[in-house]
């Protein structure tokens, strides 16, 4: 465990420095992105959420990432590698940009079944008694309308959730990664 | 330190909605039928009546999906990656979430959509797999992106419940309904057989799967000659036979030909596909469609 734990004990302090502020830059990312995300969720619609959110987290974690992989580089060039080759800069690999796509399920089922319950309902007393029939009938649109409304919502938190969860773990991949290649340089 | 500058989500959104090919022409659907956006805005006003079909079919596709995880092979990242990667090249193009695709063991040529609008899979068989090119695969793909695309998926499962399920409980009492969703139906199949070709990127690819839906031979393929095929339409088109098609989903085949090569003339089409400016205007492929789909008058 000792010899596992001491190539980072070994860092000079200008990438030990380095390694603390990727470990805050992305810190500050998951943050700014939790502060961000509810907000930006409440402006579209559901089927939008379910169609686009995925691509956007990607988009906007990508551009992130190789700024601050650039950044990264910039910083390894300019402190550390004087002495050392621009081609070796050059040579350091780029971020894992991929991100999970963001889960959208929600269970939607003991209201849906109620809708097709209050359906079966109406149409097998309509014959017999057309009031009690029709209420049923007319009982349907409204239980899968109020269904709809609080599918959507829980639809919102879930993709909240998921969304972070999905930045959580590319953040963590890119972190190590950023970790490596400064470690990398040091020796 | 790299700033998270912008986070700009409906944005995000109206710029992808801008760059899909229908948006070429101002309109995301742009490609879409006429008669097949005109019947779903109709469906549309009756918002509460879709609301409860799509919570009825929610229900019972809980059971046809638990089924066919048993029966069917589910396509992914880890399961046949090849396709997998077709199905998301067809849903960025129209800019829609990747479906879950399912390949069932089935001989006939053939593909579907069942679920709902939000959340749908496609079902392919078997034999497509092996009859079709990948090019002819990504044009199939495309036209059942094509209905997720344009919101068809709730209708094309409500027929398929009507016909398998309550047609055979409620027997003449659905005929009507069923008739009407038919007819919708063979229109939202033209507005499809559009996206397959977008999809695709060309229209040879698209031809080929429709011929070889007709045909079902690999022998015959190669020989098959389009033009005599297409020639079946005029010979058809005053049969009193020609009638039946009004029970028929999909509207026949030579027709779907002779409806894509029109689209292929749009300006839509062909800004799409890089083969330069000027073609006909949406309203005039739709008017020249309209001639070759109509079953009665």
């Amino acid at each position: 465990m000792a010899e596992a734990s001491s190539p980072a004990r070994e860092l000079p302090p200008a990438l030990r420095a380095l390694k603390a502020k990727v470990a805050a830059d992305l810190l500050e990312f998951r943050r700014e992105v939790g502060f961000r995300l509810p907000a930006a969720l409440e402006s579209v619609s559901a089927s939008e959420i379910r169609q686009h959110l995925g691509p956007f987290l990607e988009h906007t974690f990508r551009n992130w990432a190789e700024r601050e992989n650039l950044e990264v580089q910039q910083a390894l060039s300019e402190q550390v590698l004087r002495e050392r080759s621009a081609a070796h800069a050059q040579s350091l690999l780029g971020p894992d940009s991929r991100l999970l796509r963001p889960s959208f399920e929600v269970s939607t089922f003991a209201l849906d079944a109620s809708v097709v319950a209050a359906l079966a309902l109406g149409l097998g007393t309509l014959f017999a008694n057309a009031a009690v029939g029709g209420l049923f009938l007319l009982a349907a649109p409204t239980l899968a309308a109020f269904g709809r409304e609080r599918g959507d919502r829980a639809l919102r938190q879930r993709a909240a959730e998921s969304a972070l969860a999905a930045v959580e773990e590319a953040v963590g991949r890119l972190g190590r990664e950023l970790d490596r290649v400064i470690e990398d340089c040091a020796r | 330190m790299a700033r998270l500058e912008s986070f700009d989500f409906p944005a995000f959104v109206r710029e992808r909605a801008r760059s899909r090919p229908g948006s070429v022409l101002g309109n995301e659907h742009g490609y879409a039928y006429v008669s097949d956006r005109n019947t779903r805005a109709t469906f549309e006003r009756l918002r509460p009546v879709e609301l409860a079909v799509s919570a009825a079919v929610r229900t019972f596709k809980n059971v046809g999906k638990a089924e066919l995880l048993g029966h069917a092979v589910k396509i992914g990242p880890r399961q046949f990656p090849r396709v997998q990667a077709l199905v998301e090249r067809c849903a960025e193009t129209l800019g829609i979430p990747v479906p879950t695709v399912y390949v069932v063991s089935n001989p006939h040529l053939n593909a579907a959509t069942y679920g709902t609008n939000e959340d749908a899979f496609i079902l392919i068989n078997s034999a497509l797999m092996d009859h079709f090119s990948d090019a002819e695969l990504l044009t199939v793909i495309g036209h059942e992106c094509g209905h997720i695309h344009n919101n068809h998926v709730v209708y094309l499962t409500a027929m398929h419940y009507l016909t398998n399920i309550a047609g055979i409980v409620l027997r003449n009492l659905a005929v009507p309904a069923l008739l009407s969703l038919r007819a919708w139906s063979r229109r939202a199949e033209v507005t499809c057989d559009r996206a397959g070709a977008l999809c695709a990127g060309k229209l040879e690819p698209s031809l080929r799967a429709l011929t070889k839906l007709a045909l079902g031979s690999q022998k015959l393929y190669e020989e098959l000659n389009i033009e005599a095929f297409l020639e079946q339409h005029s010979e058809a088109k005053h049969s009193l036979g020609r009638f039946s098609e009004v029970f028929s989903s999909h509207p026949w085949l030579p027709k779907r030909v002779l409806a894509l090569q029109t689209f292929a003339e749009s300006e839509l089409f062909r800004r799409h596909a890089q083969l330069g400016a000027g073609g006909l205007s949406m309203t005039e492929v739709d008017e020249r469609v309209h001639d070759y789909i109509k079953v009665i008058g």
